[in-house]
């Protein structure tokens, strides 16, 4: 049964004379490791999968497989997946097979401790949305309740923001005491006709009024049990085939910035463009000119003493709510987080759960059954690290060589969608970025003051762009930018981690002074056309 | 809204980072071999295919689409190489020989090179040869052979497939006629090295260049059991030391590949990155061998090309930058696995195989002891022959089978320097 999924289901037949023999089986604490290759070092496999389970702390479980919206850019394509009711009893196994299974998730308080310096869990209910059915995130909080205990547990979920009823508001007071919320984060797209446009009812109605309710119920909340912070923050999504995709875009940054409301999103707007791969010029220009859109709203409320930052300026340059760091991504897909479908199948993020196609490619076990395939397990580290092979591209990308943070990274299922392949993003997605690139630096340069971006020469990137910055000196939103944006330059990121995970011993490390990164665009003009 | 983004500008991007890379169009002209191979990829594929042998029409039809595609006209062609490639090229001779024609004379490729089994030329007479491969008017070769044959010894591990003995082909090659054919129309020898079948390398190479022959060496790397490493390395010690007392010098062995550092500036040692593969369904695949739907780049039948695919694949990819390579202690002198081998065994094309990794580093550190010129070029690459070394002798310590007598890896070493090529 740990073949469950595998690729020839979609048709590649791709076993042939280099395959090897998968005859060989172990047992590593507890699970079964099917499809071994015959020609693997077992110590090898062995470490590997103990270190992969040890480093488990958190689990993605879709509570809910039922969303009462229709947004007309849900990547969810299959209406079924939309619909579909989930079992207590799948959750419940789930959870006590979980803490069985990964000894960073055992309720043992000490077994935690062993295997990972912070013994709090993480548990991600997961939709379509997760307010439709209450049955399974009461059995989340429960079990997070009663097994591990206030403090010691952590549950994360997106909503849409339109459930609100007795059940609901009960199980949002009953995680906030166990100080188990960070926040909530809500889906708001932006003012009430672009909510209402692009994220309507099943009845096409709009959803900004509920939305708006829900807000304002978490507020009260706030109050209610003194709580400082606020406990939602937004997601927003702007559609880029959308015609009026830039109008839109600068219409959201002005409500978010808008100071004082409930839908003030400071000093971070919320909003991202939908996935789609920008595999055409309109597209590329579309999103360029929003790009510039904003920097111009932006602009204009830091004249009135409001800083900003737009979210790809603050993934680059800032560190509010990003852990990637010195342009290399952050992902807890497979490094500390996996998801388990409600048949117990593992994958390593909800991508593959509410897009059913992409399971033959990121299926790798079963936690029902107690089984890891290894083979399908490298396969989907490889997806997940093994995509460096494409980053010489990004030796000479102002992004790569000014940013500190990262918006290019894009995961095995978005590169599914976007070319076909878990490992391959769309490049043409660079150029849209590049040609961005010198408004996000304004922008951060707004935000952070100029003196701490001054490595990055204006006149390469800033040609057509005319800040007076010094109307702004004494406005930035840190004050000392060097310690909290995220320059450390030491730092790898998703190198240092796929580098551990294939192999531990550093000595072996081979990538001093940044020779991962081979050239790209220098070796290409073997013909020079033109 | 203005345009920042423009025709012009994606023109450009395809050119300097598709078609400035492209030096061969290789048309996948059959997908029926005579033969059975007991390594061959894709005998698998053949059997299941029911293409005998595409038409010269549908590869001028592949070829006025394809530089539709990229709006080019046909002077390209005179930049670039054709390659026929099969199943076996030569499987149909009458539409091989209007393909050859079409090419050469409507197209005008700069080169046309067909490897082929021999198979149809092992019993051609020399006048219909040279009625396929000769410009008489211009006293000049169309198109020039390179014959995938493993010399006498090996002949078992490449029998006549049923699809062979059905259009009554002979069982035994004269190699003695394919080698003068060699001689008259330039024809090239390319015999592979199965890890199956080690102990027949030395002897394969011998039996071609003792007839006059400077064979390229491909080796066939497939999963391999560890222990058959160090005989597989012997077998190459053996080769190197022949050519030396031969020559005396190792400027004269360089053109030897598998028995030599590989050396690339970025991406992988074959041709995949520098060739545009047609398939006989207009597929473009990443090569010949990796043709599954999401490594295939457009399609020339439907005048489809995915650029982002295409950038990624031709362009962006260098197997020394996946994670299993960046910590490798042979980075700089590995020129990657196969990739078609790596999706038989992973299910994905770009992680490699550990067995054949493992061959690799320990051939690097090996050679590098007995060779003064293997050893030179590791230090040029800053390798760290210490690592290496440790890495080597744990692979040798756990799969020492055939060498229970060495104690050492360096027992081993002194084994082969002083053992005398035959």
């Amino acid at each position: 049964m740990s073949n469950k999924y595998d690729l020839t289901i979609l048709g590649f037949d791709y076993k042939g004379v280099a395959s090897s023999n998968e005859s060989k089986k172990i047992n590593v604490d507890g699970w079964e490791i099917t499809n071994i290759p015959d020609d693997s070092d077992i110590k090898y496999v062995e470490k590997f999968i103990r270190e992969f389970i040890s480093d488990i702390v958190a689990i993605e479980i879709p509570t809910s497989l039922v969303c009462n919206l229709r947004c007309n850019y849900c990547y969810i394509s299959d209406p079924r997946m939309k619909n579909k009711d989930v079992d207590e009893k799948n959750v419940n196994q789930i959870l006590e097979l979980s803490s069985q299974m990964f000894p960073s998730l055992s309720k043992d308080k000490k077994i935690r401790q062993r295997n990972n310096k912070k013994t709090k869990v993480y548990f991600s209910a997961w939709g379509a949305e997760p307010f439709t059915n209450t049955k399974t995130l009461n059995s989340l909080y429960e079990f997070g309740h009663e097994y591990y205990g206030k403090n010691e547990y952590e549950i994360s979920l997106s909503t849409n923001g339109t459930i609100l009823n007795d059940n609901v508001k009960k199980i949002i007071s009953n995680i906030i005491d166990d100080n188990a919320f960070q926040s909530i984060q809500i889906s708001l797209d932006g003012p009430e006709y672009l909510q209402n446009h692009q994220r309507p009812f099943l009845n096409k109605k709009g959803s900004f009024d509920a939305v708006k309710n829900f807000c304002s119920f978490l507020l009260d909340l706030q109050r209610e049990k003194e709580l400082k912070s606020r406990l939602y923050s937004f997601c927003s999504t702007i559609h880029l085939i959308d015609d009026n995709f830039s109008e839109n875009w600068r219409n959201a940054a002005k409500f978010f910035s808008e100071p004082n409301t409930w839908h003030t999103a400071l000093p971070v707007l919320p909003m991202r463009m939908s996935g789609e791969d920008l595999s055409n010029k309109n597209h590329i220009n579309k999103f360029i000119y929003a790009q510039k859109e904003i920097f111009e709203v932006i602009k204009e409320r830091a004249k009135q003493g409001v800083t900003v930052l737009d979210f790809y300026s603050n993934k680059i340059f800032g560190n509010i709510s990003c852990r990637s760091k010195n342009a290399f991504p952050y992902c807890s897909a497979l490094n500390t987080q996996i998801a388990v479908d409600i048949d117990g199948n593992l994958y390593p993020c909800h991508g593959p759960i509410t897009s059913p196609l992409y399971k033959p490619f990121l299926y790798f076990g079963n936690l029902f059954e107690k089984t890891i395939s290894y083979k399908q397990l490298m396969r989907n580290m490889n997806y997940q690290y093994g995509i460096l092979w494409g980053l010489g591209k990004c030796e000479k990308c102002p992004l790569h060589v000014y940013g500190t943070g990262n918006i290019c990274w894009s995961c095995p299922p978005h590169n599914l969608a976007l070319t076909g392949e878990p490992s391959m993003d769309s490049p043409l997605k660079c150029v849209a970025y590049a040609e961005s690139f010198k408004y996000w630096i304004a922008i951060a340069k707004m935000a952070f003051g100029e003196q701490h971006l001054e490595h990055i020469p204006n006149n390469e990137w800033f040609n057509d762009i005319e800040v007076n910055y010094n109307e702004f000196k004494n406005k930035i939103l840190v004050k000392n930018p060097h310690n909290n944006m995220h320059f450390d330059m030491n730092y790898n990121g998703i190198i240092d981690k796929a580098l551990q995970r294939y192999e531990v011993e550093e000595k072996y490390h081979n990538y001093g002074d940044k020779k991962y990164i081979s050239s790209w665009w220098d070796f290409d003009n073997f013909k020079n056309i033109k | 809204m203005e345009e920042i983004i423009t025709d012009e500008h994606i023109q450009n991007i395809i050119n300097n980072k598709i078609l400035n890379r492209i030096t061969s169009i290789e048309y996948v002209v059959s997908e029926k071999c005579q033969n059975n191979c007991k390594y061959c990829y894709r005998v698998k594929k053949h059997n299941k295919s029911s293409c005998v042998y595409v038409t010269a029409d549908d590869i001028d039809l592949y070829t006025e689409n394809l530089l539709d595609i990229f709006k080019l006209d046909k002077s390209f062609c005179q930049t670039v190489t054709a390659e026929l490639f099969g199943g076996d090229a030569l499987l149909d001779y009458q539409e091989c020989k209007k393909i050859i024609d079409l090419l050469y004379y409507k197209y005008k490729y700069n080169r046309i090179i067909i490897p082929t089994n021999g198979r149809l030329i092992n019993e051609l007479s020399i006048l219909d040869i040279k009625d396929l491969l000769y410009d008489e008017k211009n006293n000049k070769l169309k198109a020039s052979l390179s014959l995938s044959v493993d010399g006498e010894i090996n002949d078992g591990q490449r029998p006549l497939s049923k699809f062979g003995k059905m259009l009554q082909y002979q069982e035994d090659i004269n190699y003695d006629k394919l080698i003068k054919l060699s001689q008259d129309f330039k024809m090239g020898f390319h015999p592979m090295f199965s890890f199956d079948n080690y102990d027949s390398w030395f002897p394969t190479f011998k039996f071609f260049f003792d007839k006059g022959i400077k064979p390229y060496l491909l080796e066939v790397r497939h999963p391999l059991d560890r222990n058959d490493i160090f005989k597989c390395i012997e077998q190459l010690v053996m080769i190197r030391k022949y050519l030396l007392n031969k020559f005396g010098s190792y400027d004269e062995i360089k053109q030897y590949n598998t028995i030599n550092p590989s050396i690339i500036p970025r991406g992988l040692g074959c041709s995949a990155l520098t060739t545009l593969t047609i398939m006989p369904n207009g597929d473009i695949p990443f090569c010949h061998r990796l043709i599954d739907k999401p490594w295939v780049m457009g399609n020339v039948l439907k005048k489809e090309f995915k650029i982002p695919n295409a950038i990624n694949l031709i362009s962006g990819y260098h197997h020394a930058n996946h994670p299993m390579c960046i910590k490798c202690i042979v980075r700089e002198s590995c020129g990657g696995l196969c990739v078609g081998a790596n999706y038989e065994y992973w299910g994905d094309p770009w992680t490699p195989i550990p067995s054949i990794c493992d061959y690799i580093i320990t051939k690097s550190y090996i050679m590098s002891q007995i060779f003064e010129d293997w050893n030179k070029t590791l230090k040029a690459k800053d390798t760290d022959i210490k690592i290496l070394r440790e890495q080597s002798e744990n692979i040798f310590n756990n799969n020492k089978k055939y060498y229970n007598q060495c104690n050492s890896l360096d027992d081993y070493i002194s084994l082969l320097k002083e053992k005398e090529e035959q």
